[in-house]
């Protein structure tokens, strides 16, 4: 009880709750999208390759935030546009993306002092260090994400749901979809704060992923997701924070946990 | 006019001939059956008719039109790809997508679109089942609703992609049976593997391996020999390499 307690005091704390609801938000509604569209590999692959924006960041001393962003963005608009020219195998180039912006950012963080802390804090995040900015800013970006998929709702589930269908009926096919991978690399950089780019694929899908099991409707997916993922990250939270553990993992645990009772219980 | 003119259309693929000397021609109301082995271009045929492709030689016209954009007056049933049988959506709301359209906000239908779905359903018989999701579906009700959906425009021309390929036989039949009845209004092109089934509802039977190979089973037909009958789909089966 002195953890809920702590909650409503301790500022840190406090932040982390407040982040941990905008992040949720986000995994229900966008990850519901990414796993009926199945491209949770497409996902890992911005998560990745948004290190390199961060490492560079550091590098000429911005803010690692706007480094993620302008990464991400990149990388949605790249493999997206690699997806739509259909020359390239598109796993490779995803592997690529993965390994090379990974890479990048490692290269530019061992060329910035005093880098080892951050590195590890954006590999696995770290909840109990969002500031009241960084809060501001996730706000602003869930307002963006949730605004952009209610208008173009019915447009994305067409999507996804049968790509070449809508592309008769004149939806913008390519545009959503870069669309798309844009809202899913803006969800990225906001997940990372709570949870890291090495775990932030499993908060993206594993709340959806379990919504699924027994929500018929996309909408009931997002919504119930979102939810989940609330659950897992105040649970999350509170285990760590009595067991003295790292709480992106402990979340990530919870729910993997849970997927897998789910799926047993679904058979 | 003409619903679909092809005239000495090729097409090659990363220098490789898909399509050489494609000549043929689809009136009102023909009922057209494209069959031929797996790669022999049946798809690419498609897709040249859809203008999601363009011809590398030769001219293509659609309803009398060589730059046609006029995709609203073609129907299109693409196959049901196995793992969108339990995509999270509602029959209804799979047959508006219909009524999508690239710029509109907030997408939403109005009470025309509706009416106008539910009496499709209700053509097709699976009206009942409008606010049932497609994992409660049947295999025979979701093809349905895919040829609903592709309905709810009017087409002039209606092209499926294997509507049979996963449902049983007496499915099959259903759907043959509403093919021909809706063949009454609309010409009708669908890609099949099964040509002996299909050759009692088509008029015309494409096969399609590199060149293309046509046969009318009406004039056939209006000799009334069963022989005859007979001996075309032999040359059918030994043409198309089936």
């Amino acid at each position: 009880m002195e953890f809920f307690h702590s909650l409503a005091t301790v500022a840190f704390l406090r932040n982390a709750l407040l982040a941990g609801i905008l992040a949720s938000i986000v995994c229900g509604t966008i990850g519901s999208l990414v796993v009926v569209k199945r491209i949770s590999f497409v996902s890992g692959a911005i998560a990745h390759s948004v290190l390199g924006g961060i490492g560079l960041a550091y590098f000429l001393g911005v803010s690692p935030i706007l480094g993620a962003f302008v990464f991400a963005i990149l990388a949605a608009v790249l493999i997206s546009y690699v997806k739509q020219r259909k020359k390239q195998n598109e796993d490779t180039v995803l592997s690529a993306f993965w390994a090379v912006g990974m890479a990048i950012g490692i290269i530019f963080m061992s060329k910035t002092p005093g880098y080892n802390a951050n590195l590890m804090s954006y590999l696995f995040g770290n909840i109990l260090l969002v500031s009241n900015s960084d809060l501001l800013s996730l706000l602003l970006l869930v307002i963006v994400i949730i605004s952009t998929v209610v208008i173009f709702y019915r447009q994305f589930i067409a999507i996804i749901f049968d790509e070449e269908f809508a592309r008769l009926k004149k939806i913008k096919v390519d545009f959503m979809y870069t669309l798309l991978l844009i809202l899913i690399s803006l969800s990225v950089v906001i997940l990372i704060r709570i949870v890291g780019i090495i775990l932030v694929i499993a908060l993206l899908t594993l709340p959806a992923a379990i919504s699924r099991f027994f929500n018929r409707s996309i909408g009931g997916m997002m919504f119930w997701a979102s939810i989940l993922g609330l659950v897992f990250t105040i649970l999350g939270l509170w285990i760590s924070y009595v067991l003295d553990l790292p709480t992106g993992s402990v979340i990530i645990v919870l729910a993997g946990l849970t997927y897998i009772i789910g799926s047993f219980i679904k058979k | 006019m003409n619903i679909v003119e092809f005239e000495d259309v090729n097409f090659n693929y990363d220098n490789s001939a898909i399509l050489s000397d494609i000549n043929f021609v689809i009136e009102k109301n023909d009922f057209v059956a494209i069959v031929g082995p797996n790669g022999g271009g049946k798809s690419t045929l498609l897709k040249l008719i859809l203008a999601q492709l363009s011809p590398t030689k030769g001219k293509i016209k659609v309803f009398g039109n060589k730059n046609y954009k006029s995709l609203e007056k073609i129907g299109y049933v693409p196959q049901f790809i196995t793992h969108q049988s339990d995509f999270p959506l509602r029959l209804i709301d799979m047959v508006l997508q219909s009524k999508l359209r690239s710029n509109s906000l907030f997408a939403r239908y109005s009470k025309s679109d509706k009416q106008k779905a539910q009496k499709i359903l209700d053509r097709l018989q699976i009206g009942e089942f409008k606010d049932r999701f497609l994992a409660e579906l049947s295999g025979g009700q979701r093809q349905r609703a895919l040829i609903a959906r592709a309905l709810i425009d009017d087409p002039q021309l209606l092209i499926l992609d294997e509507p049979t390929a996963s449902v049983d036989i007496t499915v099959e039949k259903d759907i043959y049976e509403i093919l021909k009845d809706l063949n009454k209004d609309m010409t009708i092109i669908l890609v099949t593997h099964d040509v002996n089934f299909v050759s009692k509802y088509v008029n015309k039977v494409f096969c399609i391996n590199r060149y293309l190979h046509t046969h009318k089973l009406d004039e056939l037909e209006s000799h009334n020999a069963e022989e005859a009958y007979n001996n075309s789909m032999k040359i059918i089966t030994h043409k198309c390499g089936l």
